[in-house]
């Protein structure tokens, strides 16, 4: 075939044909493209409109991390009510899982007021998420009273892990918008000192008074079976307990708090003891000495007694820590 | 006229692409577990298919026998792209919801097959109307079926919340594989008794003439 | 190796093309009515995605995405898949011309298969959902496609079975031919819903 042949040939035609459709069809959709692509930006917009139910203003704010049980992954605050959007991922699903969910925090006077809304937004490994229906996110809105706990207030879902989890994430949101913009709670102050296993450092706080006497108000974590204790301690200049009465006691039920060491239970067996004194109650390292019969707190409500002792190490321990405490705050002003 | 009544009737009852023909199954499938998405499919499937016949049919004099499959696959691949960002960018919700099915509209049997079958042997006008009529029924098949399973599978139409009683299983692909079997046989059962019944009224005018032309 | 289970669980049972995904149906209930025919039909295709996967993900990530022309990821794939399909006809015609007559009817079909150019389409988009922290590659990618392969052939095998057997029965006259293949394929689906339960 010639070369004048081939322009003349079907083949040529052909490919002539199928050459210009692609042609027409690229420039086409470049051209479309161009005109009609959806920036990230845009994405952003519609993911936030969508969940928080009309269009709004916001601005993106930087994040940090607040709370150990979940991860603050965006923030946003809405420009025209001063609500915060936070996408927050909460830890402690099933099977080490965690849920990732929009929170929407609704903020007036310069207080966590409630939960507006929560939107699950992905999940790892959770399985019968299924089960978490909208009755169940319903019950975080409305007034915020304090943290969630998937054991209270609920509608039981067969998901107890996963609502665990969805728990943990909105807490994280209502602690990250209380340190980050309201200054209220709760960057944690006693993070670095010594016995804290037992202890919510949270809802954990403390007086000096001119004399250097330090007035604790401890809030004890639960045990296998008792559930939290508040117990006030007042610890003199010397580190030695100069008070010490329990405000709450979370002995469950209530019949084990009467087999409690009754020295304990009115405080009497920590007063005019420092820390080596606690010590010597229980053991050098204040681990829980078992159920066994014959330990000096064992009494048939180990696990109380062992957490008022507990609480009186804290409190004997990080005396020092206190003062330090006081001292940085001084020097770093109102940061 | 007539000839447009006849494009229209195939497209809507005696070549229904999706209950006589059978085409386009997967999105059908996929889609019919909510009433807004299948919707959703049937509309933009009748906007391409009607464009698609529109171009192919007014091409049909240039483009050689040889290449006239590739070329098909262009034109569509290009109108399916098209309507994506579309969808993206002004309808987002459907973007959303049709996932995955939009692009594989490229190889939905459909559209290709009435290029193949209508338009690239027809004249535009009668191709624009078979795409559109093709597309209708497609769309009114899958709303229906889309009703029936969302109702019944998830107590509400359209994303309104109807009732609490639902059988979860129509809203998952074994739910569509049943309601469209099952519409498959009730349509053509139907379509079957209609033609016996106009055939035994024909037969019966016939005999009667043929009587009287004996009397 | 937890990611390898995961792919191919997911892949093969819990994301099961047809009974999950509902791609690929027009074969599942034309080429069905022979199991001999469905498996031919089933390993063809998985031969063609894992072919159209292996050249697609690297065009797409290595060619497409650089140049920014992403948005003509459609017409690239349906060109690459229907060139491939064409190509593999010729070979296996040339080859052994005994897996042609086996297979080669097959092969025109798989064009306009939506599962190739389905599982192209997934591997290019967000698949944490499949392989979890890890990182998406080729290797992936291919792998997710032989198994959802697979999957279909598995399926498509099944089907056969059970419309083999209702050859023996008389159905009614309206429910004969696609609707019955329906119900058939509905109580697959119902059975494959148990491994959804799986969770890795």
């Amino acid at each position: 075939m010639t070369v004048k042949g081939f322009f003349k040939s079907n083949v040529f035609k052909c490919l002539v044909t199928l050459l210009c459709v692609l042609l027409v069809s690229g420039v086409f959709l470049t051209i479309m493209n161009g005109l009609l692509a959806v920036s990230d930006q845009e994405r952003l917009d519609r993911a936030i409109n969508k969940i928080y139910g009309r269009s709004v203003a916001y601005t993106e704010v930087t994040v940090e991390n607040y709370n150990d049980n979940a991860n603050i992954e965006a923030a946003y605050r809405i420009k025209d009510d001063g609500n915060y959007l936070i996408k927050s991922t909460g830890f402690g699903g099933f099977d080490n899982g965690s849920v990732t969910c929009w929170v929407v925090v609704n903020v007036s006077g310069g207080a966590v007021k409630g939960i507006d809304k929560v939107v699950i937004d992905s999940n790892k490994g959770q399985s019968y998420i299924a089960n978490i229906n909208d009755n169940f996110l319903s019950g975080f809105y409305g007034e915020y009273k304090g943290d969630f706990s998937a054991n209270e207030g609920f509608i039981k879902t067969g998901a107890t892990r996963s609502a665990t989890a969805i728990c943990n994430a909105v807490n994280g949101a209502v602690d990250y918008v209380n340190g980050k913009w309201l200054g209220n709670v709760t960057v944690d102050i006693y993070a670095d000192f010594e016995l804290t296993e037992y202890i919510e450092t949270k809802k954990t706080s403390h007086e000096i008074d001119e004399g250097g006497n330090i007035v604790y108000n401890i809030v004890t974590k639960g045990h296998t079976m008792p559930s939290g204790f508040t117990v006030k301690v007042t610890v003199s200049a010397e580190g030695i307990i100069t008070a010490y009465s329990i405000v709450n006691n979370g002995s469950s039920p209530a019949s084990y708090a009467d087999k409690m060491k009754p020295d304990i239970l009115d405080g009497t067996l920590f007063v005019g003891k420092d820390f080596a004194g606690i010590q010597a109650i229980i053991n050098e390292g204040i681990t829980y000495p078992g159920d066994d019969k014959g330990t000096t707190i064992s009494t048939g409500a180990t696990q109380s007694n062992y957490l008022c002792v507990y609480a009186a190490a804290f409190a004997t321990k990080n005396y020092q820590n206190c003062l330090d405490l006081e001292g940085g705050d001084a020097e770093g002003g109102d940061e | 006229m007539n000839k447009y009544k006849k494009i229209t009737l195939d497209g809507l009852i005696y070549q229904n692409p999706t209950f006589m023909l059978v085409l386009g199954t997967c999105p059908t499938l996929g889609l019919i577990s909510s009433a807004f998405s299948a919707m959703g499919m049937g509309l933009t499937v009748v906007v391409i298919l009607t464009l698609s016949n529109i171009l192919i049919s007014a091409l049909r004099k240039v483009i050689p026998n040889a290449v006239r499959i590739p070329c098909y696959i262009v034109i569509i691949a290009t109108l399916v792209t098209f309507a994506r960002m579309f969808l993206e960018k002004f309808v987002p919700d459907l973007y959303d919801s049709l996932g995955g099915f939009l692009a594989l509209i490229v190889v939905n049997c459909i559209i290709l097959g009435r290029a193949e079958a209508f338009a690239n042997k027809h004249t535009v006008p009668e191709a624009a109307v078979d795409g559109f009529m093709q597309g209708l029924g497609f769309t009114v098949a899958l709303t229906l079926m889309g009703i029936i399973c969302e109702f019944i599978g998830k107590g509400s139409l359209f994303g309104y919340q109807i009732m609490d009683f639902k059988v979860g299983m129509l809203a998952k692909p074994a739910g569509s594989f049943l309601v469209y079997g099952i519409c498959i046989a009730v349509f053509t059962y139907v379509i079957d008794c209609i033609e016996r019944a106009k055939r035994v009224k024909a037969n019966k005018l016939a005999r009667e003439n043929l009587l009287r032309e004996v009397a | 190796m937890g990611t390898f289970i995961a792919i191919v669980l997911a892949a093969v049972l819990t994301n099961n093309f047809i009974t999950v995904k509902t791609y690929g149906i027009c074969p599942f209930l034309g080429v069905s009515k022979k199991t001999s025919s469905a498996a031919g039909m089933g390993i063809a295709v998985t031969l063609v995605m894992v072919l159209a996967t292996l050249v697609t993900y690297p065009i797409y990530t290595y060619v497409m995405v650089p140049l920014g022309i992403e948005f003509l990821e459609i017409i690239f794939f349906i060109f690459i898949i229907a060139s491939l399909v064409q190509m593999l006809e010729k070979i296996i015609q040339k080859i052994s011309p005994s897996l042609y007559g086996a297979m080669g009817i097959y092969l025109p079909l798989i064009t306009t298969n939506c599962a190739v150019l389905g599982v192209t389409e997934l591997v290019i988009g967000d698949m944490s959902a499949y392989i979890g922290d890890a990182s998406m590659n080729i290797g992936w990618a291919v792998l997710y496609a032989l198994f959802a392969g697979l999957g279909f052939t598995l399926v498509m095998i099944i089907m056969s079975g059970m419309r083999e057997k209702l050859n023996y029965y008389k159905t009614a006259k309206a429910l004969a031919g696609f609707p019955i293949a329906m119900v058939t394929a509905c109580f697959i689906c119902m059975a494959f819903t148990v491994f959804s339960y799986i969770s890795i």
